[in-house]
């Protein structure tokens, strides 16, 4: 489904990803661990054509996407949930929820409402505007949101953060069981293991910008070092 | 009583929403793209004269009167989209003071290409049939015409309300507007949605210019006032709101409205008298806007205001030979070259002035005219009335003019967002200069003073009278002028300005104060203004309106951005390259607006650090080839890995 092949991405003289080789196939759950700084984001951006010079390819099934902007790369099915969340505080939940449907492109998807019945918490603050959401609240939006163009790929960059245990238990739950329904295919960007280890079934570890590692779960328990050398603080 | 009151106020409600019309365009594109489109005004016009066109001096029916106006809106809506292809677009991430730079010399252009095609003429066109007779309610008479103005004000306010807080795509607009990057990763087309809403903004203001053109005769000069209004309105009414401006435009109509009845010789002053007032104890507006604010984009802040300091000994030397092949002039030039080179030497001096303020602490005047005519005025009526006045103290008394009447623009635009603020308000010192100047007859109104007799310099023993010692003269006072003037901004005094141009939080972090730095600039840099304005007064021996317009505003933005505003000498070598390029084109009366805009323009797009910085570019660009000539041949893969790969 999605194919990275020698992605070098730069922002301005700074030279951040190096040669990045990464896929995830159809309907697949990905994790991309690292630590702060290691260019997790910037690879969901680079992917994205959202922000970094990039050069390398990026084939999206199996059609390679070149300079292809933001906003037809969402059309065709990738939904970035970006680490600040970025909701817009003039409009309110069903509404910010509602705005991702311009990705759509005709794809079957949840509606507003659907998606909003499906986040028990988000329920009773349909009507309120995304300004005065409080941050987690405003990440279960950012996460609400991304489903209403029916992605195919849905990116996810650190979803847990700053958010309650009890929430994050029911918030995975919520979204493993919309992407098994529409057999969408995640990449989590986590430094979280243990969230990262109950979502998805492969990994990469990507440090300083390159892709360190790669494997299954039983791979990466085999070797205890990887943990130690490229994620523990 | 009553009947005069009631009429006022009709009055007031017809100015108000003509000035809305066009206020809300220009606080459309405010709220959606963070400019300040200096050019509404001028599409405004171009409006108008489309219409016109189509109208050709038949009276139309009412309907056929609003085909036109839709179609004149269509029209300039076209342009719209190519200003924003062509330069909006391009200059959506750079400084936003370029940004303003651009649109104000669109405006130029505009101005320019509307004397060419339509001429200077003044039109004027009837209102459509029905709308011709006074509408007669007891014995007060209402032109009907007014009434459909502010009928078709109004209409045009709802959808617009209604527009932008109702529908999807007002809420879509909104979006874009406030997050572009997060919109795009939702699939919106950015771009394109943002040059839709440009070309509507200047659908609104072509449409206004049309539904408007019978209100008023037709010239040149119509699209300046509406824009000031425009801005006043926006001001007052708060920046991005259509209801702030709304309200802001109805109350600058009912202070006119005021002015005619309680002040019927100074015609057009109170509006300004409520600006400032309104500056002073709200500058936030009436309805504070919940967009940010426009922000320094760190593109401006990159470039060092100084060269290599290896080469100053080269370059005091060539100086010294400029100096000298300059004071050698009167010596075998020609009349007509000599006063080309002194103009040369004044402007070049008014556009470092200019750049004190722009390049050193990142602000920009679209009014510095007026401390240059306030210069030569003040010169002009003393060298006239009280010639025994001594000459040097004339220049003294300019300089403290100037600084003084900077310091009270300062106070009023430089307490909140600085950039926006002072170039409207810039705009409207040299407006209100001009205003008064008009009214004047110790100052000779329209006319001008002429035949201002050049100074003696009674303790020297030097009589100025002819050209080529007053020439003598302006070139030594310029050069120790700059030189007192590279030393200020070379020292301490440069630095603060350079580190509140760079980034004005963390300066006020490292305990400057910004307000206070940037008055200080300001103050600076209207005293030098008015100095050159001073020093070129007997020079030309005549002043007149024509250095308060815009395009004598325009002329020291133009040489500071052609020679480069990121060097202390660029405005210099600008006013220079300026006056060889006039003086070979000379012949070409009447191009001269478009000819400064379109080069403004085509300097910003092109080549924003202007001579100096190509200049400055070649020569690193040289001395890293052939510093990296000898490590490549050994080490192929050194150097920058983005540019050899492409």
């Amino acid at each position: 489904m999605l194919e990275v092949s020698e992605l070098n991405a730069y922002y301005g003289d700074a030279h951040v990803l190096h040669d990045i080789h990464l896929k995830v196939n159809a309907g697949q759950r990905v994790s991309l661990l690292g630590r702060n700084g290691a260019g997790k984001s910037t690879f969901l951006k680079s992917v994205m054509n959202a922000g970094p010079t990039v050069k390398g390819e990026v084939r999206f099934e199996g059609s390679a996407l070149n300079a292809l902007p933001a906003h037809q790369r969402a059309r065709l099915g990738m939904a970035l949930v970006p680490e600040d969340r970025q909701i817009f505080h003039h409009l309110n939940v069903l509404e910010n929820i509602a705005m991702a449907r311009h990705a759509r492109a005709g794809r079957q998807a949840l509606t507003p409402q659907q998606i909003v019945d499906r986040f028990a918490m988000l329920k009773p603050l349909t009507e309120r505007n995304g300004g005065q959401l409080s941050g987690g609240q405003q990440q279960l939006v950012a996460i609400a949101r991304a489903f209403a163009a029916g992605p195919r790929l849905l990116f996810l960059d650190e979803p847990t953060e700053g958010l309650a245990p009890v929430i994050v238990q029911s918030m995975a739950d919520e979204i493993l069981a919309i992407c098994n329904e529409s057999d969408a295919a995640v990449l989590l960007c986590e430094q979280n293991i243990w969230f990262a280890r109950a979502c998805t079934d492969y990994v990469y570890i990507i440090d300083t910008g390159r892709v360190v590692f790669d494997g299954d779960w039983r791979s990466f328990d085999a070797s205890p070092e990887i943990t130690r050398k490229y994620l523990s603080v | 009583m009553a009947t005069q009151l009631i009429f006022a106020i009709f009055n007031a409600l017809s100015m108000g929403m003509a000035i809305f019309m066009v206020a809300a365009g220009i606080t459309l594109i405010f709220g959606l793209l963070k400019i300040l489109n200096m050019a509404q005004g001028a599409f405004f016009m171009i409006g108008a004269y489309i219409a016109f066109s189509l109208i050709d001096h038949q009276q139309l029916s009412l309907l056929a009167f609003i085909g036109v106006a839709l179609l004149a809106g269509l029209g300039v809506a076209v342009l719209g989209l190519l200003t924003d292809r062509l330069i909006l677009s391009r200059l959506r991430h750079v400084d936003y003071h370029y940004m303003l730079i651009a649109t104000f010399a669109l405006m130029m252009v505009c101005q320019g290409a509307v004397k060419l095609i339509w001429g200077v003429n003044f039109f004027s066109v009837m209102p459509p049939l029905v709308l011709d007779q006074p509408l007669q309610i007891g014995t007060l008479f209402l032109s009907r015409y007014s009434l459909f103005v502010i009928a078709a004000g109004l209409v045009i306010y709802v959808i617009l309300e209604v527009a932008i807080h109702r529908l999807w795509l007002g809420k879509l607009m909104q979006s874009l507007a406030s997050n572009p990057w997060m919109s795009g990763l939702l699939g919106i087309n950015v771009s394109l949605g943002l040059t839709f809403s440009v070309m509507f903004a200047f659908f609104l203001a072509g449409l206004a210019g049309g539904l408007m053109l019978p209100l008023q005769s037709l010239s040149p000069q119509l699209g300046d006032a509406y824009l000031l209004y425009g801005f006043f309105a926006i001001i007052i009414g708060g920046l991005g709101n259509v209801r702030g401006a709304l309200l802001g435009s109805i109350l600058l109509g009912l202070v006119n409205s005021l002015n005619t009845i309680l002040l019927p010789e100074w015609p057009g002053i109170a509006i300004y008298v409520v600006l400032a007032v309104f500056l002073f104890f709200r500058p936030e507006g009436l309805f504070p806007s919940l967009a940010s604010q426009p922000q320094s984009a760190g593109e401006q802040g990159s470039s060092a205001m100084v060269g290599n300091k290896a080469h100053r000994p080269a370059w005091m030397v060539a100086g010294a030979l400029v100096v000298v092949l300059a004071a050698s002039l009167p010596l075998w030039a020609n009349g007509g070259l000599l006063y080309v080179a002194g103009s040369a030497i004044v402007y070049g001096l008014f556009a470092l002035s200019w750049n004190i303020l722009f390049g050193y602490t990142g602000l920009a005047s679209f009014g510095h005219s007026a401390f240059f005519a306030i210069g030569a005025y003040f010169t002009g009526v003393l060298l006239r009335d009280w010639p025994q006045v001594p000459f040097l103290l004339v220049l003294l008394g300019c300089a403290v003019f100037g600084a003084v009447v900077a310091c009270l623009v300062g106070a009023l635009a430089l307490r909140r967002l600085a950039g926006i603020f002072l170039a409207v308000l810039t705009i409207a010192l040299a407006e209100v200069t001009r205003l008064l100047i008009s009214y004047s007859d110790f100052l000779g109104r329209e006319d001008g003073l002429v035949g201002i007799p050049r100074p003696k310099l009674a303790w020297l023993g030097f009589d100025l009278d002819s050209s080529a010692a007053y020439y003598w003269f302006l070139l030594a006072a310029v050069v120790l002028l700059v030189a007192v003037l590279w030393w200020v901004l070379h020292g301490r005094f440069g630095r603060l300005l350079l580190i509140t141009r760079q980034d004005p939080e963390r300066a006020a972090f490292l305990g400057v104060n910004v307000t206070r730095v940037r008055t200080a600039s300001f103050m600076l840099s209207g005293a030098v203004a008015a100095v050159a304005g001073g020093l070129y007064a007997p020079w030309a021996r005549i002043v007149t309106l024509e250095q308060v317009s815009f395009l004598a505003s325009t002329q020291p933005v133009l040489n500071a951005m052609l020679g480069g505003v990121h060097s202390f000498w660029g405005p210099m070598v600008g006013a220079v390259i300026f006056a060889v390029l006039e003086y070979g084109t000379r012949t070409f009366v009447g191009l001269s607006e478009i000819m400064v805009g379109a080069l403004l323009l085509l300097i910003i797009l092109a080549a924003p650090n202007g001579v100096v910085g190509l200049w400055r570019a070649w020569a690193s660009r040289a001395r890293t080839y052939r510093a990296t000539q000898r490590p490549r041949e050994t080490e192929p893969e050194s150097g920058e890995p983005l540019r050899e790969s492409r």
